[in-house]
């Protein structure tokens, strides 16, 4: 247990490691000048040029300047923003909690619809409803995730008028921004519009979270029925159905506890999917997230921006596979045995 | 036993033609590879079939509704957008911005994916471990988020969409060939193989090769629908290829302004975007689904 954990450790480590050495060399493969992309001030003049170089450590080795930039990192100073010019470490931690909530809920709700869906595939009864359920899920898998989005704000927003079809909240309800989780600041305020302002927020919640949960939960209802197929198949299972276990007592008992460990290991695998598919449904529904501001940032050339943005969406795609990982170790004692530096 | 069939006489055809007859049971998979072709012969001749100047603007002809629509005209089957561009054409040559761009980074990247993968296969020790690594950080990254990065480094524009796309690819190549090199390598028919006096050459192409190609080629398929969104997701955020460009995504990203005036505008290139990403997935699965039956008979 202890070794796994090392393991897994040691790894982060590494990719750590890897990462900010990327981003770091990011520095010199941008077209702007090296230390413009270090500090993020655009035009430096000659004589102030030497203190900065100075400061960023450009006169000395790759390696020492590559140690400032740890340093730095940890200090929490990423630059400016070309464009803006304010500290990109509080633009990004500003709007990472907004797509960190979208992901989640898409998640979740992924997990919700995915698993029952699945296991109702698998079961050998219902084979039209196995077709069914299939071809669901091959359609939600080739939908393009922006034109889905389209589609639904056609129908929905446009037609039908339901719900609204960009940002997060209407301007109307001035909710003091602490967490940065809007449920959360809703929770926490003190307005006297609470339970609106609630309601507002889920409105303008649905459409985003459904566009971004079409992707995996077409890839978890695949692996359930795959899986929750191959465990009803097992020797133990016939052995417990002989015995006179009834189907909700099988699926209870054995079934679901067997069947949904590839389950977590797919959650695991699609997280890092799911968070750049988030960029593309901010792209569309105006989500203030780390998403469409990396678009922006991309569109603007702001190269210290698409630095903080990277490291931080890599940062959290990484953390979080490898947390999948350990919960999967937790649930599954056999899944212990290898794993020598593998993800 | 003696086993008397008189309906099924023994299957000495060859295993392709075996997995050709499997798939061919499969009704929707048959379909969708005839629309997998039609697709392709689109992309290669689209532009040429093209009526108009995919960039070409009718002034007097602004979002005028497809054909079929009461105030549409017989001139522009698919109608035209707000530039008064006509849609067919630009759906025609987009299918080979897209698709045939898409299939194309397949190609280039299952290329240098089986260079490297093989090699990697073969070597053994730090070297292994250390591409093991490199292969892990890279395969966590998702390979949109590795398009975007390549993307932010050369700048906008199509050919390093392409590039992007290939890139991004690559690792998830490398890693599956490199697996079912390193698998095969401790088969006992490699070995004897090998005993026989092959040398590293002669294993691959003879022994390795013939034995890779299916999962390769059901591998390629899947890879196929993912780099397709790829380039048409890059295009529609803006940082694949650029405006006037016919590439479905920028298409729909174009005629978003005008979305509630003529929706055909977007639709139409979506529909051509998803029955492109449709059929590639029903083949794909439908190809992996003879393979299992195969191999169980």
């Amino acid at each position: 247990m202890f070794n796994y954990f090392y393991r897994k450790l040691s790894l982060l480590f590494f990719i750590t490691f890897g990462v900010t050495v990327f981003v770091f060399s990011l520095n010199y493969l941008f077209p702007t000048d090296v230390l413009s992309n270090m500090s993020g001030i655009t035009s430096i003049n000659e004589i102030d040029y030497e203190k900065i170089a100075q400061q960023y450590n450009l006169n000395d080795s790759v390696i020492t300047q590559y140690f400032g930039f740890i340093g730095r990192l940890l200090d929490g100073d990423w630059g400016v923003s070309f464009i803006t010019g304010t500290s990109i470490f509080e633009q990004v931690f500003r709007v990472l909690p907004a797509t960190i909530e979208l992901a989640m809920y898409a998640l979740f709700y992924s997990f919700i619809v995915a698993i029952p869906l699945g296991i109702l595939a698998s079961s050998e009864n219902h084979p039209w409803l196995d077709k069914s359920i299939l071809a669901l899920s091959i359609v939600g898998f080739s939908m393009p995730i922006f034109w889905l989005a389209l589609l639904l704000i056609l129908v929905f927003s446009i037609g039908l008028g339901w719900f609204p079809t960009s940002g997060r909240l209407s301007l109307i309800y001035d909710i003091p921004s602490s967490s940065g989780f809007l449920f959360l600041d809703i929770i926490r305020s003190s307005v006297d519009y609470k339970s609106e302002a609630f309601a507002d927020a889920f409105r303008h919640l649905v459409l985003p979270t459904f566009v971004l949960a079409a992707y995996p939960t077409t890839v978890l209802i695949r692996t359930t029925r795959q899986s929750m197929k191959d465990v009803m198949n097992t020797s133990y299972v016939k052995a417990a159905k002989i015995k006179g276990l009834t189907s909700g007592q099988l699926l209870r008992r054995h079934g679901l506890r067997n069947g949904l460990l590839p389950v977590i290991q797919m959650l695991g695998i699609h997280f890092g999917t799911v968070i750049t598919l988030a960029m593309v449904t901010e792209v569309i529904f105006a989500w203030p997230g780390v998403g469409s501001w990396l678009v922006d940032a991309i569109h603007q050339r702001d190269y210290p921006a698409i630095q903080g943005g990277l490291l931080v969406i890599s940062g959290m795609v990484f953390v979080a596979t490898i947390l999948f990982d350990l919960l999967y170790m937790i649930f599954d004692p056999l899944a212990r045995r290898h794993g020598h530096g593998k993800i | 036993m003696v086993k008397f069939r008189f309906f099924s006489s023994p299957n000495n055809s060859s295993p392709f033609k075996q997995l050709w007859r499997l798939f061919q049971r499969n009704h929707f998979a048959l379909v969708a590879s005839w629309v997998f072709i039609f697709m392709i012969l689109m992309a290669i001749l689209g532009p040429l079939l093209a009526p108009y100047s995919p960039y070409m603007q009718q002034a007097d002809m602004l979002l005028t509704p497809p054909s079929w629509d009461v105030s549409g005209h017989i001139q522009s089957p698919f109608g035209t957008d707000a530039l008064g561009r006509d849609i067919l054409s630009r759906i025609l040559v987009g299918i080979s911005y897209s698709f045939g761009l898409g299939i194309l980074a397949v190609i280039v990247a299952l290329t240098f994916g089986l260079l490297i993968g093989t090699l990697a296969g073969f070597s053994k020790g730090i070297r292994a471990s250390f591409l093991n690594h490199i292969l892990d950080v890279a395969l966590t990254m998702p390979s949109l988020l590795i398009a975007v990065v390549i993307v932010a480094i050369l700048g906008p524009g199509i050919a390093n969409a392409f590039w992007a796309v290939v890139l991004a690819m690559l690792p998830q190549f490398i890693h599956h060939i490199r697996t079912d090199v390193a698998d095969m390598l401790n088969k006992d028919f490699v070995i004897a193989y090998r005993l026989d006096g092959a040398n590293s050459w002669q294993v691959f192409r003879f022994a390795l090769l013939p034995n890779m190609i299916e999962n390769i080629v059901i591998f390629s398929t899947m890879a196929i629908s993912s780099s397709v969104l790829d380039i048409a997701v890059l295009g529609f955020i803006g940082i694949g290829s650029q405006s006037p460009e016919p590439e479905l995504g920028t298409m729909i990203a174009d005629s978003l302004g005008v979305f509630y005036l003529s929706p055909w505008a977007v639709m139409l290139p979506g529909i051509t975007l998803f029955l492109c990403i449709l059929s590639t997935n029903i083949v794909g699965d439908g190809l992996r689904h003879a393979l299992k039956e195969r191999r169980l008979q």
